[in-house]
């Protein structure tokens, strides 16, 4: 059953992303409650980020937890085509392609 | 539990209780809906709720609709767009408190002037079925009206972008009264599609550094347990009595909307 793929490896990816995202996000929070109130500013440069989880840093692991969840939905989509080029599903197939190339020009455009 | 990612009582909760900078509570908000569409997709998905094909059908006109609300933004009054929101949400709150859930459907159709079309070509893709828990019985449902449900879809998208509102307060009752979808597989794939929409937009709060890790980090660990709850909780209930308590929410939104347009809120 198609239907039945597209919803177990909607499931999977799921279930393996919120692992993967709440991991560092709740290792962080304990982490920040026992160190007390530090420095809790945004970690925005990748450079930064990364060196903060490499020292460490409860704010960069819980910010790299953060941005794992919110690329579960974007990879939701990408699965969703993949899944519809096996089953050689075209206009699903172009739904997706086009929501992806729509999301696409959203962030480039919000970001420019 | 009814699809719309609680946005609208997180941003006043951190903005208004907290004090938190709009932007900020904004931002956590939309990380949150994040944390909420995912859990519940992944018990939607598994009851076979979630119309993946409808949902992401509707969302590739989300998109651009929430690009529109942007630039309509530039000139045309929020206060306008509040009313006349207000007003279609009284409207689909009282449709939705007249229409009758499946009891016994298989396949299921909305309401009898849609009985008279059978669906063809793309509507067949969409068609859905599911195990309601609590009539404990398969509902089989086609999808009508596709094109008017993207255009719901698309003011969706511009409501949000304009009105800071989630697009699921929208697309549920569109799904559910104009499309033919039944409450509880409208909210499921309501649920999914605002997790698309929220991650894009709180990708962007991110590059702008609106995400605070302390206030969004321990928001999506409590929204987590609450998701899991609402779900199982939604699964269980009547698909009637969950009609009745999205028409109080979208009565009570509408409310909001004219006070906001009146500058009273």
């Amino acid at each position: 059953m198609k239907q039945s793929r597209l919803n177990s490896w909607f499931n999977r990816t799921i279930k393996i992303g919120l692992a993967v995202s709440l991991t560092p996000i709740i290792a962080g929070l304990i982490a920040a409650s026992i160190a007390g109130p530090g420095q809790a500013k945004p970690v925005t440069a990748i450079s930064q980020l990364l060196e903060g989880i490499l020292t460490l840093n409860a704010t960069a692991i819980i910010t790299l937890g953060i941005l794992v969840l919110l690329l579960i939905p974007v990879s939701l989509v990408t699965i969703a085509m993949v899944v519809f080029l096996i089953d050689r599903d075209r206009p699903s197939i172009a739904i997706s392609v086009l929501l992806l190339c729509f999301l696409t020009v959203s962030l480039v455009l919000a970001l420019t | 539990m009814l699809g719309v990612g609680g946005g609208f009582i997180i941003v006043p909760m951190l903005s208004l209780a907290l004090h938190i900078p709009i932007q900020i509570a904004i931002a956590a908000s939309l990380t949150s809906i994040v944390a909420t569409s995912s859990t519940a997709t992944i018990a939607y998905t598994k009851a076979r709720m979630t119309n993946i094909k409808l949902g992401l059908l509707l969302e590739t006109l989300t998109a651009p609709g929430a690009i529109t609300g942007a630039v309509l933004a530039s000139f045309l009054p929020s206060s306008i767009l509040s009313l006349l929101f207000g007003m279609i949400m009284i409207y689909m709150a009282y449709r939705m408190t007249r229409r009758q859930p499946p009891t016994t459907s298989t396949p299921h159709t909305a309401s009898p002037e849609l009985h008279s079309t059978k669906p063809t070509g793309v509507m067949t893709l969409l068609e859905g079925s599911y195990h309601d828990q609590n009539l404990d019985q398969p509902v089989t449902y086609s999808i009508r009206r596709i094109p008017l449900g993207l255009a719901g879809s698309f003011v969706a998208g511009i409501l949000s972008s304009m009105l800071g509102i989630g697009g699921g307060i929208v697309k549920v009752p569109v799904m559910n009264t104009v499309m033919g979808v039944p409450i509880k597989a409208a909210i499921a794939t309501s649920t999914f599609c605002i997790g698309i929409t929220a991650a894009i937009g709180a990708l962007i709060y991110y590059y702008n550094g609106f995400i605070y890790p302390s206030i969004a980090g321990p928001l999506v660990a409590g929204v987590f347990v609450g998701a899991i709850l609402g779900t199982r909780l939604m699964q269980r209930l009547r698909g009637l009595l969950l009609q009745r308590l999205f028409a109080v929410l979208i009565f009570t939104t509408a409310i909001l909307m004219f006070l906001k347009a009146a500058a009273i809120l």
